[in-house]
């Protein structure tokens, strides 16, 4: 609190300065931050990995195994054997082509024409968190056929 | 201490200040952040993103917009509204936009009064109002800035929750905005109420937010 009603003094410049250049540096951080919007390179890169892991989950399992997120491969592993058998019982939809993409940050939602993937951008690029995922209710989570623990 | 640093060193101490906290901020936030990530086996993120994450964006924009709102209103308010007892207030009568003499400006303006302050028409109509008009253009532009980074961080955990991400008009009216709008305002109503209330019993020697230490409890608008 420090509720200063009066000009009493005038400001310095240096404060209008610094108080110019925070909000700048603000407004640089939202831009960056909360614009992740159409047509970004991340978008784009998440689309890319999210297409090339619908096609190998069909055709080439062990591939697609490549794209899973750390905890979501272990996860798959774990409670139905190796990966690429199960990724091919697991009998992931024809995802058909991309209707939507969506990035916030290092998250990032896909929707295909018949399936829901959501994805994590780690340091070795996009990897998918959840796939053959399809709405519940309103606000809940998706119910997804591959996901982490 | 040069004269010159001297004469800023209010500005420059809460400059200091507000980087020190910045840092905190960041350093703590990055750590938080990576920690429920790594619970979760999620990427965990550098400083430098963080930095430019919408995360550390919401988080400083929601605290930001309410300052400039508290001040906002402190400034407007106090034009019109008076508290007897506090050095806060104005002198009991003199609530209003008071007279052109007792402000200084138009014929009455001193041979050293801003440039503005001297002549007639909108540049004094709009100097006349610049600390509130800025306060308030910043206060909107850090909500602003709230609404744009909170829908990306919350939207981000949605997708973390495998939820679907919200729309602009969803997260209008979404708790999640309001509440970190609300948390923050009431606490700077609270503390200014404090500070005018406090201010007309307590002392603080030598402070000019506080009236002198021997200053009767019922004098209002005098400051020390």
């Amino acid at each position: 609190m420090t509720s200063r009603g009066r000009s009493r003094h005038t400001p310095a410049v240096t404060g209008t300065r610094t108080l110019a250049a925070g909000l700048a540096a603000l407004g640089l951080s939202v831009a960056l931050a909360g614009c992740s919007g159409a047509g970004s390179a991340q978008e784009n890169a998440a689309r890319q990995v999210a297409t090339t892991f619908a096609d190998a989950a069909q055709e080439d399992p062990s591939s697609a195994c490549g794209l899973l997120a750390p905890d979501t491969r272990e996860e798959l592993e774990d409670t139905s054997g190796p990966c690429a058998e199960s990724l091919a019982e697991a009998g992931l939809p024809q995802a058909g082509p991309v209707l939507d993409v969506e990035v916030y940050g290092l998250d990032a939602m896909v929707r295909l024409e018949d399936d829901t993937m959501f994805l994590a951008l780690f340091d070795t690029g996009w990897r998918v968190t959840a796939a053959g995922c399809t709405p519940e209710e309103p606000d809940r989570p998706y119910s997804c056929d591959i996901k982490g623990a | 201490m040069s004269k010159g640093l001297r004469e800023q060193g209010l500005t420059i101490a809460f400059v200091v200040l507000l980087i020190a906290a910045l840092v905190g901020q960041a350093l703590t936030g990055v750590a938080f952040y990576n920690e429920q990530a790594g619970d979760s086996g999620l990427p965990l993120m550098s400083l430098l993103q963080y930095v430019t994450s919408s995360q550390f964006a919401v988080d400083v924009a929601e605290n930001w917009q309410s300052e400039y709102l508290q001040f906002l209103l402190y400034i407007l308010l106090t034009v019109w509204l008076v508290q007897k007892g506090s050095p806060e207030s104005k002198p009991l009568d003199q609530a209003g936009r008071e007279s052109d003499e007792k402000q200084k400006v138009g014929s009455h303006a001193q041979e050293d009064s801003p440039a503005w302050a001297k002549v007639r028409g909108w540049r004094l109509q709009l100097f006349s109002r610049s600390l509130g008009l800025t306060m308030g253009a910043i206060f909107l532009l850090s909500w602003l800035a709230q609404f744009i980074a909170g829908r990306s961080a919350y939207n981000a955990d949605q997708i973390k929750d495998l939820k679907a991400p919200l729309g602009w008009g969803e997260y209008l009216a979404a708790p999640d905005f309001w509440n970190r709008t609300f948390q923050n305002w009431q606490s700077e109503f609270l503390a200014v109420a404090s500070m005018v209330v406090l201010s007309i019993y307590l002392r603080e020697r030598g402070s000019p937010e506080s009236k002198p230490v021997g200053q009767p409890h019922t004098s209002t608008g005098v400051e020390g």
